[in-house]
């Protein structure tokens, strides 16, 4: 495996030094290393993603670096051994998730469907949907600040439909 | 050459957010990309989903494109003489939801079958001394619990006493329905959309109370009959038998239990492969424990019924005869059967009578424990809601 540095700029100019093998967690930079258009001495400047963002970003790939890389023949690892590097790398998500504020998990989530990094994507939305679970609509626009833009008649057929209520 | 190094930036990539949100902007939540939404919606279950569509214009317009995971079974609870159900959902197991008013016939109802998020229900009445009986007439009717849409069925007068193995099948999107069951011991009956009565079929089937069922699956009719398995193609006009490998049928194991029983019922289940089990449940005398056995028809050739000891990564639903994947799925328990004893005219729920069996550890699982705390009584059943709207 190579060890190659790959330098990535954020929207706002901050660059970032990151190893080509978790620069490939996005399948987009993925995709520009294997046609080659990654100058070596130049930046690959990102658009969307802003300094704070792209931080998190490569933290986040950094630290799957390894566990799910194919090229890698895994020695037969011990079920329990698999267990417990599985849960470290769990702990470590839910640590990395609860750091941050709904906002900031928003804009993640953008960057990393625009970086198009699967994982990633799948834990934020994990996180998303446990944040709406067992809540009514009134405590997730509040959690979410999202306003409530329906009409009182619209409201009404909602209720109507829905036909679940709280027991 | 080597194309321009920053082709990528220059161009938007196609998954651009829709909506460039600035921080503190309090609506970013509804303006969150449709793509994205739907896979936050697919994590969410019965329940929740059905809470989150009416957070705001854009999550409800969303929602209808969704596909939320409908492959966790609930339990779903028919409170004696209600015109509403309450829902159990593995996601949280200590609370009930309840479902609107269903009508006011929905309490002198009993549900026969479920398929997806419709129930297949019959007229009854409650008799001077307080005794539930089913209406003479099979007065039957479809209900959709999250629409509320229903659908009645013409009367069916039988000279049987009951629609035995009653099954319902149903499109979600074309509301295609069929509607199958056994009258007495040699009529097959259906009914089925754009039909004007019900359809009778005479098959020659020497009937077992405890070794009859009947389970629908991809248009075809599996059909356990005693000691053999026939199959029915049954998209056709009139049901065809279709031949099984190996001969016309298959004879079931007998299968002898080392124990005096109680009670015993056998089940057919069709896998999601499209393979059948025999699943024979016993509860042996002096004891509330349930003991399975399950068989799976084996090579064509041999023409055996082969134990087996592990689902794999699916489980079994008794009550809809079949299997679900279960495998990386949170809130249902793979390699395990989700069983359920009652008969439809029980009242009670009975802890013993429905729960989860674990073929991996052996041992009983049962979610919903505080069901029977809560003095709740009423017939419960497992169903797959599988509430995708169009």
């Amino acid at each position: 495996m190579s060890s190659n540095m790959i330098m990535l700029k954020s929207s706002d100019g901050a660059s970032f030094e990151i190893e080509e093998a978790a620069a490939r967690k996005s399948k987009i930079i993925a995709n520009m290393i294997e046609v080659e258009c990654v100058d070596e001495d130049k930046a690959i400047p990102l658009q969307n993603v802003t300094g704070n963002i792209l931080a998190l970003v490569i933290e986040y790939c950094n630290k799957h670096i390894v566990d799910d890389d194919d090229d890698v023949a895994t020695e037969e690892a011990s079920e329990e051994e698999e267990e417990a590097k599985k849960k470290k790398v769990d702990d470590w998500e839910a640590e990395f998730m609860n750091s941050m504020s709904l906002e900031t998990m928003f804009e993640l989530l953008l960057a990393a469907n625009y970086l198009n990094i699967k994982s990633l994507i799948d834990l934020v939305c994990q996180t998303i949907a446990n944040n709406i679970k067992d809540k009514t609509p009134e405590e997730v626009r509040k959690i979410f600040s999202i306003e409530n833009d329906f009409t009182p008649e619209e409201e009404e057929e909602i209720r109507k439909e829905n036909a679940w209520a709280f027991g | 050459m080597a194309s321009p190094p920053l082709a990528l930036a220059k161009s938007p990539p196609p998954k651009a957010p829709a909506v460039s949100c600035k921080r503190r902007n309090n609506h970013c939540w509804s303006k969150l990309p449709l793509d994205l939404m739907l896979m936050v919606f697919e994590r969410l279950g019965f329940a929740d989903f059905e809470q989150a569509k009416s957070v705001c214009s854009s999550w409800q317009s969303g929602s209808r494109l969704s596909k939320p995971n409908n492959q966790i079974p609930c339990m779903i609870l028919f409170p004696v003489d209600k015109n509403y159900c309450l829902l159990l959902s593995p996601e949280n197991t200590k609370k009930l939801y309840k479902s609107q008013n269903l009508g006011d016939d929905f309490g002198k109802s009993v549900c026969l079958t479920t398929c997806g998020s419709w129930l297949l229900m019959r007229f009854g009445y409650r008799d001077m001394e307080g005794n539930f009986s089913l209406d003479e007439k099979y007065n039957l009717y479809i209900l959709n619990l999250l629409t509320r849409e229903r659908i009645n069925l013409p009367g069916f007068e039988s000279e049987y006493d009951r629609l035995r193995c009653p099954i319902l099948w149903i499109d979600e999107k074309t509301k295609d329905y069929q509607v199958i069951g056994r009258a007495g011991k040699e009529t097959l009956v259906s009914f089925k959309k754009g039909d004007n009565s019900w359809k009778q079929t005479k098959f020659s089937l020497s009937c077992f109370f405890n070794s009859f069922d009947l389970v629908y699956k991809d248009h075809k009719l599996y059909c356990l009959n005693y000691d053999k398995l026939l199959i029915f193609e049954f998209s056709g006009e009139i049901p065809r038998q279709v031949t099984i490998p190996g001969g016309l049928c298959i004879r079931v194991p007998d299968i002898q239990w080392e124990r005096q029983m109680h009670r015993r019922k056998t089940n057919m289940v069709v896998t999601v492969r499209g393979d059948v089990l025999i699943v024979r449940c016993i509860r042996p005398s002096m004891t509330k424990t349930w003991e399975f056995k399950i068989f799976k028809m084996g090579s064509s050739k041999e023409n055996i019924w082969e134990r087996i000891f592990s689902l794999g990564d699916e489980s079994i639903l008794l009550d809809l005869g079949i299997t679900v994947l279960a495998k990386d799925l949170k809130g249902i328990t793979s390699n395990s059967i989700y069983f359920n004893a009652n008969y439809f005219f029980v009242d009670e729920y009975d802890e013993n009578e429905i729960f989860i069996f674990s073929l991996d550890t052996k041992k009983v699982e049962r979610p919903h424990q505080f069901v029977s705390s809560s003095g709740l009584f009423s017939y419960a059943r497992w169903f797959l809601p599988s509430f995708k709207r169009e």
